[in-house]
């Protein structure tokens, strides 16, 4: 008996891929990625996104969660498959290293139609600024600022530090192994917290990382005057476990009541105030020690929101983007973590609203040393402008894996930054023949 | 070729089998179309539906097949083809270079260094595991109370994901508010506290210590199933010759459990050469490359430096190496399973 089975059941497969492609076709559909992970952010961009389909029918908005970690291979290989989302968060070296290859389009537009460069932040628009365009729009920014808890320096009659010299001596004096350190020195290669001390102090030494025409200036008399001097703290004022630290250990620790000065951002004040409360009260910061005959400076970072490029849907996700920074919903989610995200908008900024938050009301000397960090500092390596290869410094582990040789290999410290800067060198070298 | 007769079950259910499947096939020839059945009035239309609900079976694996090409086989060839090409993942467009990215990787001290992390891994990891599993399994084997308690507690490491067992063996070894340490101290067992995861000689025994945790329940469980397979008039029959300890595990015990073992080895054998979250997210690699496996060599080349035909080529490496393994882990198998007939 013939029963048609198979054309019946092609027919059937057709009939439900017909009806299933109808159900689905948007008229226009905008894919947007992030990187926030805690669900509070997460609900808030949802219900941003209803409410932008709810004034554009027709329009779908999808949110995707792209953690930190998982960008750098989620968004190279979507560009690889020709498949960037119409708008995407990311940091400043994503900007940059996206914008290079033409994975993202400029938005120089949409800064017009949020009014104007007067409308932003000064040092985070420009930092965005890069071979004469708008690559990206500064959502918020933070800086790194040295925490502590004041009651400690109390204990012992000390004061804040100011200067190198009296952040040692104030460390130390705090130090009684194997209990309580004075400071967490983190050389873990899982992140980049042992790049960013020693950037912090080779600026405030004067030194960079990059020129301006990005070559590297690695081995020079600053860096290696502040790579001994973190030797020096992390020998003398730090666990000898931070040398395989990684972010999420300076909080633990600090909370752990085992060490006391550590960078953070003003991420820490939400945090502290949730999962150790009995520290929050005490809970306080400076910016970062200056040397002798140095300057004030600070490591800064911007988060920030970039158009996709090739766009289906161009004008439609610059209006998308634009809806992110309107003044209402734009306070409410800088509020979901109080101190953390500072505003990039000069009008917010400076508003009632903004500053009102009893968190940022109550850790206002914070808050403000974080303005300014923002202010005077750059994000890694990028002292001189925005730069595509402060990412090899960066993000490779190089650095850390150069502290821990010196630390348990007792490598002098000057072979060893020369030999980082050669590993470095290589690095760059191939990535601009990359580039060429 | 001969055809083999449908099967009576499917004889039953009315399922063609391989000579009518044949006859289907030659019904759409040329010559059946004018002479045979088919050309009896018979639509196209109803010679092609019959040829298809021939096949129906095939088509319904059909999907699974492309799949399992797609998941298997392509990315194999792929890492092949792309080890041979100066692919970057910023740069759109690549050529063919040869041999080029194994030259540079074998040149790199940093491989040579990695290769050898990975055989103390790997091996430290496999030795302890195996032990552990075997000991544990050879112990739950007897008639014990609350042995189900057991096999339920044992499997609780395979319960989490690696990036919550790293990040909690992270805190229990952490030298300031670790649990371990916190014990060793208060016991007098050491005077300060072990650096687990910072000193150069205790990390990578330390990684494999955790490894070895999270690894040996598969062992024990595989091997305590291929143990209850053995009957007890075995066990008996060797008590009654008055065989030691030893001699049963040799002689009644082992030959039993020797097809087990080495499936097991093999597969554990790949999945712990090709750990990579694992590690990454308890030691970094670190300190300096101690605990760098060739997995995260690999990482670092291909995401975090973007030479993705340099990654590809250690890939391929891995592959070899991992390849050679199980040759010689079915070589040993073939020989036990000639034995054993």
């Amino acid at each position: 008996m013939i029963r048609y089975r198979t054309l019946a059941l092609a027919g059937c497969t057709a009939v439900a891929i017909a009806l299933a492609s109808a159900g689905m076709a948007w008229a226009q559909e905008l894919v947007f990625w992030h990187t926030f992970t805690q669900p509070e952010r997460i609900k808030a961009l949802e219900d941003q996104a209803r409410k932008f389909e709810a004034k554009h029918p027709g329009v779908k908005v999808s949110t995707e969660v792209v953690p930190w970690q998982a960008f750098p291979e989620k968004w190279t290989t979507s560009f690889a498959a020709g498949r960037m989302p119409d708008v995407t968060a990311g940091n400043i070296n994503f900007a940059l290293a996206m914008y290079d290859v033409g994975a993202i389009d400029r938005v120089d537009d949409v800064v017009q139609k949020l009014g104007g460069e007067k409308a932003f932040v000064t040092k985070p628009l420009e930092m965005l600024r890069y071979k004469g365009a708008q690559v990206a729009l500064p959502f918020y920014s933070h800086a790194r600022v040295l925490l502590f808890r004041k009651d400690w320096l109390d204990e012992k009659g000390l004061k804040p530090p100011r200067t190198w010299d009296e952040l040692m001596k104030d460390a130390v004096a705090m130090t009684q192994p194997p209990n309580r350190y004075g400071m967490i020195v983190p050389f873990g290669k899982q992140d980049y917290m042992g790049t960013l001390w020693l950037y912090i102090f080779t600026r405030t030494a004067r030194g960079q990382f990059l020129d301006k025409n990005m070559n590297l200036t690695f081995n020079s008399p600053e860096v290696i005057k502040a790579a001994k001097y973190l030797v020096e703290l992390y020998k003398k004022a730090s666990p000898p476990g931070s040398i395989n630290f990684q972010t999420g250990d300076l909080q633990n620790t600090f909370s752990a009541e085992r060490a006391n000065f550590f960078f953070e951002t003003g991420f820490n004040i939400s945090w502290t105030v949730s999962q150790a409360p009995h520290i929050a009260p005490f809970l306080s910061a400076v910016g970062a020690p200056i040397p002798e005959g140095g300057q004030e400076a600070a490591m800064s970072d911007h988060i920030v929101i970039m158009l996709g490029k090739p766009a289906k849907h161009r004008a439609l996700a610059a209006e998308f983007l634009a809806s992110l920074f309107e003044k209402d919903f734009y306070v409410k989610f800088l509020h979901l973590v109080p101190g953390g995200m500072m505003p990039t908008m000069t009008e917010v900024a400076k508003s009632k609203e903004f500053w009102a938050h009893p968190l940022i009301v109550r850790y206002r000397p914070i808050v403000e040393a974080v303005m300014r960090g923002i202010e005077i500092g750059t994000p890694i390596a990028m002292e001189n402008g925005p730069n595509p290869y402060a990412h090899y410094i960066q993000n490779l582990g190089i650095v850390e894996q150069m502290f821990q040789d010196i630390v348990q290999t007792n490598r002098p410290v000057e072979q060893a930054v020369a030999e980082t800067h050669e590993k470095l060198a290589k690095l760059i070298a191939e990535a601009k023949a990359e580039k060429r | 070729m001969d055809q083999c007769p449908p099967s009576e079950p499917e004889l039953a259910r009315g399922r063609p089998g391989p000579a009518s499947m044949g006859a289907s096939l030659s019904r759409l020839s040329g010559k059946s179309l004018a002479a045979g059945p088919a050309g009896q009035g018979t639509t196209l239309l109803r010679r092609v539906a019959d040829y298809l609900d021939a096949r129906l079976g095939f088509l319904f694996i059909l999907p699974v097949l492309i799949l399992v090409v797609y998941l298997l086989v392509y990315p194999v060839v792929t890492s092949l083809y792309i080890s041979l090409t100066n692919r970057h993942l910023l740069r759109h467009g690549y050529t063919f270079v040869g041999l080029d990215n194994y030259r540079q990787v074998l040149a790199d001290r940093e491989l040579w260094e990695t290769l050898a992390n990975t055989g103390v891994w790997t091996v430290g990891s496999l030795a302890f595991q195996l032990l552990l599993g075997l000991a544990g399994a050879l112990l739950l084997n007897r008639r014990m109370t609350l042995l189900w308690l057991w096999r339920m507690l044992i499997i609780v490491p395979w319960a989490f994901p690696p990036i919550v067992i790293a990040f909690t063996w992270r805190w229990i070894l952490n030298d300031l508010y670790g649990v371990l340490n916190y014990f060793l101290v208060a016991l007098h067992l050491v005077d300060v506290p072990l650096l687990f995861l910072g000193s150069r000689s205790l990390t990578m025994p330390t990684a494999i210590g955790v490894n070895t945790w999270f690894g040996f329940p598969f062992f024990l469980l595989a091997i305590l199933a291929a143990l209850q397979g053995i009957p007890e008039t075995e066990y008996e029959a060797a008590r009654i010759e008055g065989a030691t300890a030893w001699q049963t595990f040799s002689n009644v015990i082992f030959p039993r459990i020797r097809f087990t073992l080495g499936i097991i080895l093999v597969l554990r054998t790949m999945w712990v050469v090709n750990s990579f979250d694992f590690i990454f997210l308890l030691t970094g690699g670190g300190p300096g490359t101690t605990t760098q496996t060739l997995p995260i060599f690999a990482y670092f080349t291909g995401w975090r430096r973007y030479f993705l035909g340099r990654a590809s080529a250690i890939c391929v490496i891995l592959l070899g190496i991992l390849v050679l393994t199980s040759w010689f882990y079915f070589r040993l198998f073939q020989l036990s399973h000639v034995e054993e007939e």
